[in-house]
């Protein structure tokens, strides 16, 4: 597979377990992404809950929900749409999870070299 | 009245296998667990932490606005059957009331979160000798005694406290100085520490006034540890095994704590502390705005092991 321009590879899409998360693009002891994939699909976020701007989830990986269904921010409970980022419930409702531009191909995962910033 | 201080948190949770293994980690017993009912887990002095599944129906209702996983109850100690017996018919004439089959009284604070009361059952117990040597004063350990101990088994020894957010901070803390909670010192605009008669401890209760939308329901709770050595080392070994480390290591201004926050299952974040100030009648509570210079003395973040030469 060859990188657009501007492109990045990630990992592959058997790096993340079908229907979990997990924390890459690790600086220091924090992981930049929270990354959920659903069968072929795979939505990449910023860890980085717009509540207080801590990393999410409450151990490696543990980004979801019990039932699998979210992603919840294991600080103060916020919960947030898996496929748009929103957070529906919590103390950050109405507000959004910022993304990362992902794509798919050949089992691979591609991302933006330029991670988004909370600030864009 | 004499309510000795918290007995059980308990919390309405969705993952239950990661909260048992959460709680064995930071050091708790485990006294009972069932992977569809939940379980409790206790500190050395027997107080400790319930969890249940969200929708158990036996659960008080969530606080306002909060979602789930989430604190659903605290749990009192007091001292005798007596002082059990005045509480229960002082709430009965302000409230509604339920005793379950156990004698605990059950009911709402006036800020929406579940509260219940029950003689307390803690205990005495044998944990290692804390002592430090300091210039000066007598010696703290004996000759030989080594305190660095790099596979030391660090145990919470008591449930310390919990914190709110809630609407109406006056209705909320009227509530408990009806029942004989006092105020040791205030964020001003924010809310009270409070502990209640039958304890030195700076704070059992901390509450703060919602300022907007996103200071709803718990949002810190801990266990005292045996001192600001054992923050640091069972912190560092909970960094190891993965958990996320929300804010610290530190040590607060007001109550004097260390602390260190970590992001929990249990929808608030939870707390590594030791070393808080203990007050009597004679305190004449402090009132300090808040912000990051009143909130701790100093801020770190861990980083990895490394040695000069490597």
């Amino acid at each position: 597979m060859t990188a657009r321009a501007e492109e990045r590879l990630l990992c592959t899409l058997d790096d993340i377990p079908d229907g979990g998360a997990r924390g890459l693009l690790r600086e220091g002891l924090d992981d930049r992404l929270c990354v959920v994939r659903q069968g072929a699909e795979v939505f990449v976020w910023l860890n980085d809950c717009p509540h207080e701007h801590r990393p999410m989830e409450y151990r490696q990986d543990r980004f979801l929900s019990g039932d699998g269904e979210h992603i919840v921010c294991y600080a103060h409970s916020a919960h947030f749409d898996i496929r748009t980022g929103l957070c529906f419930a919590g103390p950050c409702a109405g507000q959004s999870l910022v993304k990362v531009p992902a794509r798919v191909e050949n089992g691979e995962v591609w991302i933006a070299a330029e991670l988004p910033s909370i600030f864009d | 009245m004499q309510i000795v201080g918290l007995e059980y948190l308990v919390f309405g949770i969705d993952d239950m296998a990661g909260a048992r293994q959460y709680l064995l980690d930071y050091g708790l017993d485990e006294v009972e667990y069932d992977p569809v009912h939940g379980g409790v887990f206790t500190a050395l002095d027997g107080t400790g932490l319930v969890m249940r599944a969200a929708d158990d129906p036996r659960l008080p209702p969530l606080p306002p606005k909060a979602a789930r996983p989430s604190l659903r109850e605290t749990v009192y100690g007091v001292d005798n059957a007596d002082t059990l017996a005045t509480i229960r018919a002082h709430l009965e004439a302000e409230r509604e009331v339920h005793v379950d089959a156990n004698g605990t009284v059950h009911c709402m604070d006036d800020a929406g979160f579940g509260v219940a009361f029950m003689v307390t059952q803690r205990r005495p117990y044998e944990a290692r000798y804390l002592g430090f040597n300091v210039p000066g004063q007598p010696p703290g350990r004996e000759p030989n005694d080594c305190a660095a101990n790099p596979d030391e088994v660090i145990k919470p020894r008591t449930l310390s406290h919990v914190v709110y957010f809630v609407e109406d901070v006056k209705k909320a803390e009227a509530f408990y100085a009806r029942l004989g909670f006092t105020v040791t010192d205030r964020f001003n605009h924010l809310g009270p520490f409070m502990r209640p008669a039958g304890t030195h401890d700076h704070h059992t209760l901390f509450m703060i006034e919602s300022q907007n939308d996103h200071m709803i329901g718990c949002n810190h709770f801990t266990f005292h540890l045996g001192s600001s050595g054992e923050v640091l080392q069972h912190g560092w070994n909970f960094v190891k095994k993965g958990y996320k480390s929300f804010w610290g290591p530190g040590r607060h201004v007001l109550g004097s704590n260390y602390f260190w926050y970590f992001n929990s299952p249990f929808g608030a974040t939870i707390e590594f502390d030791a070393d808080m100030d203990l007050h009597d009648a004679t305190w004449t509570p402090r009132a300090v705005d808040p912000g990051a210079d009143n909130s701790q003395i100093f801020l770190f973040e861990a980083r990895n092991k490394w040695a000069p030469g490597e």
